[in-house]
């Protein structure tokens, strides 16, 4: 028998796998889409990169031939009052002008790259075209205009040349990273394209397989179930109906051989074996009523038990007319449902036992859910059993208590007899709590693995006799 | 053991009171056997057996602390001479021929303990060996078979406890993978369809025991 909620715990290797498996597919799956709109949005920020440091040099080149263009009107005109007075705003725009285009530059997406041209061309305007301007504003005020305008000829046009050399070079770079970022962002799109799809069939496949293993799985913990049911049952059958047909067999061939010599003694034969029939079948019925009767109908362990109790008390194996009492202790909590069948079944014997044998006034079965252990104590006042007989080794009309020791230790609990002839008896059966209890932590720990087995947790509803 | 002079002493061995009150009963109303001691399992047997030296025992095979096989080996390694009558509920080769082997000179289905067994009693007693016809058909139905190792039987009977593969090669401290051929075995050995059908078998021959 294995009802332990262990054997629910352990979902199999398979299953396992599986889950890890489908969850890895999923995130990775989702990962790798992720990474390629990444990639797309790299591409995308090298693009405007490109665009601005075009910008930039254009502004660039414009300015420096406004600048040029100025300077040699002003050459031109050979005013040297207005060439005077226009050199120092002309000297500060250029300066702007450099550090505009520096910040801008500072301020393009890392992933840019810079044409590597472009800080000796600043540098040059920067250092080279203020010294010039002086030079050019001492020749107008010697009057020497041709030296002047031949300087700005000289000077200013290899820094135009070098400035439209660095437009073309950023133009060109420009262009490159524009295809090679159409180029790009269509892969991407490729791959997306395959990924998405892919993932999802991979995912779907193998959900179906993982369906398929909880399925399979049910339906292992189900035929598990089934064939130790039928070897509980055929064990039931075995230890009593059939037991007590074989003695009423020998009965009624005593009797029969009584008969003709003895007749008396054969009725008695008879009668005792009479006896022994119905006794037999009260027996059957307790067996039928154990497979029919079970927490799993009522789903409420002390209401299955009061029912039980109230039937006994009012039932025909109750001689003395036994008083029937339930008690409830501490919060009800949730217990695996096949664990409560078996706590049941373990009561309904201590219960029979006790109505049947124990000659009482009063039979009491007391539940008690403590934090650390659940607790099921079942007491009478009747004439209690030998010490003797309830040492380890068995005697003939046991009453059960081996099996119901054994049933207790497969449950993970423990079942404990006191007994004192004349004062009662005593049967106690506890159960951890760790291994009774649905707890939240263990609900917690074992959410997954109920869900695959397909057990849920019912609640006991709380319920006080 | 010649007690040709008294009537045949008789033991009887059954954890159930009333299949022993029944053997009781009916042992009182013949005046050639008389029942001079009970027990209710194997360690019981012994010592009734050491105490009473009975001519004939009657012994179940299932019962709690110690089986009827084990109490016969015993008994027989104590006592060679002693003559045992297997009881049983169920026909089964496997069970028939482990009773055998362990000294049984009688095997008797517990259905027709009324009508065999005074006869059985008394044609052990004068040194006979007596089979059920049950038993006999039983143990020729499969005397051709191959017979499951010990190591099979095991697992059978942990199939029967309805444990997966897994578990019984935990609780055997074995491979899954042998656990697995051992099953494949086991299933043509015995002919059946799957676990369940083996474990069905199992029972039936008396290979495992409820």
């Amino acid at each position: 028998m294995k009802p332990s909620g262990a054997d629910y715990l352990n979902v199999g290797t398979r299953l396992t796998v599986t889950f890890v498996l489908l969850m890895t597919l999923i995130l990775g799956g989702n990962g790798l889409v992720i990474w390629q709109f990444n990639l797309a949005r790299t591409q995308t920020d090298r693009l405007a990169g490109a665009n601005q440091q075009m910008i930039v040099v254009l502004q660039l080149q414009v300015n420096l031939l406004a600048f040029h263009q100025r300077l040699d009107d002003l050459a031109r005109s050979r005013d040297f009052q207005r060439l005077v007075g226009e050199v120092k705003p002309l000297r500060r725009a250029l300066h702007e002008q450099t550090q505009r285009t520096r910040s801008a530059l500072a301020s393009l997406p890392p992933e840019t790259a810079v044409d590597p041209a472009f800080w000796p061309t600043l540098e040059a305007i920067e250092i080279m075209l203020p010294s010039q301007l002086d030079a050019i504003a001492e020749l107008a005020r010697a009057g020497d205009w041709a030296a002047a305008q031949l300087r700005l000829g000289n000077q200013l046009k290899p820094v135009e040349t070098q400035t439209a050399i660095l437009v073309d070079s950023v133009d060109r770079q420009a262009s490159r990273d524009l295809t090679q970022a159409a180029e790009q962002t269509r892969s991407v799109q490729r791959r997306i394209l395959i990924l998405v799809p892919a993932t999802a069939i991979c995912s779907f496949l193998i959900a179906a397989f993982f369906g398929w293993s909880i399925a399979r799985r049910i339906w292992e913990l189900r035929l598990d179930e089934r064939v130790t049911e039928r070897m509980r049952i055929a064990r039931d059958l075995h230890d009593t109906l059939l037991q007590s047909f074989h003695g009423l067999l020998l009965r009624f061939q005593t009797a029969s051989e009584l008969f003709p010599t003895r007749p008396a003694e054969a009725k008695q034969t008879l009668d005792s074996a009479i006896e022994q029939a119905a006794q037999a079948i009260t027996e059957g019925r307790d067996a039928v009523q154990g497979l029919r009767s079970s927490t799993v109908v009522t789903n409420d362990l002390a209401l299955a038990i009061n029912t039980l109790g109230e039937e006994l008390a009012g039932g025909e194996t109750n001689p003395n007319a036994a008083e029937f009492h339930l008690g409830v202790e501490g919060t009800p909590r949730d217990l695996h449902p096949i664990l409560r069948d078996e706590i049941y079944r373990i009561a309904g014997e201590a219960m029979r036992n006790a109505f049947r044998h124990a000659q009482a006034q009063r039979i009491e079965v007391e539940i008690r859910y403590d934090e650390r252990q659940f607790r099921l104590r079942v007491r009478d006042d009747g004439k209690g059993i030998d010490a003797k007989l309830l040492n380890e080794d068995e005697p003939p009309g046991h009453y059960g208590l081996r099996g119901m020791r054994e049933r207790a230790k497969l449950l993970g609990g423990k079942l404990t007899v006191w007994s004192e002839v004349e004062t009662g008896t005593e049967v106690e059966l506890s159960i951890p709590a760790a291994k009774g209890y649905a707890t939240a932590d263990g609900r917690r720990r074992s959410w997954l693995a109920e869900r695959f087995a397909g057990k849920f947790v019912e609640k006991d509803t709380e319920r006080k006799s | 053991m010649s007690a040709e002079a008294g009537p045949i002493r008789i033991l009887a061995v059954d954890d159930h009171p009333v299949v022993r009150q029944g053997i009781a009963g009916l042992v009182a109303v013949h005046s050639d056997m008389s029942l001079v001691a009970e027990a209710s399992n194997g360690r019981e047997a012994i010592q009734q057996f050491r105490a009473h030296h009975p001519d004939v025992t009657l012994m179940d095979l299932q019962m709690p602390e110690m089986g009827g096989v084990d109490a016969m080996i015993a008994i027989r390694g104590e006592f060679p001479e002693a003559r045992i009558i297997v009881l049983t509920t169920y026909t089964g080769d496997a069970q028939v021929l482990r009773a055998l082997k362990a000294g049984a000179q009688a095997y008797l289905l517990k259905n027709s303990l009324h009508r065999e067994m005074l006869e059985t009693i008394r044609a052990v007693h004068s040194g006979k060996k007596a089979l059920s016809a049950e038993a006999s058909y039983q143990l020729a139905e499969h005397a051709t078979d191959d017979a499951l190792t010990p190591a099979e039987v095991r697992v059978l009977r942990l199939i029967a406890e309805g444990n997966a593969n897994k578990e019984i090669a935990a609780q055997l401290s074995i491979s899954e993978e042998t656990v697995k051929g051992q099953v494949r075995n086991i299933l043509s050995k015995l002919g059946a369809n799957d676990r369940t059908h083996a474990a069905m078998i199992g029972l039936k021959r008396g290979i495992i025991e409820f």
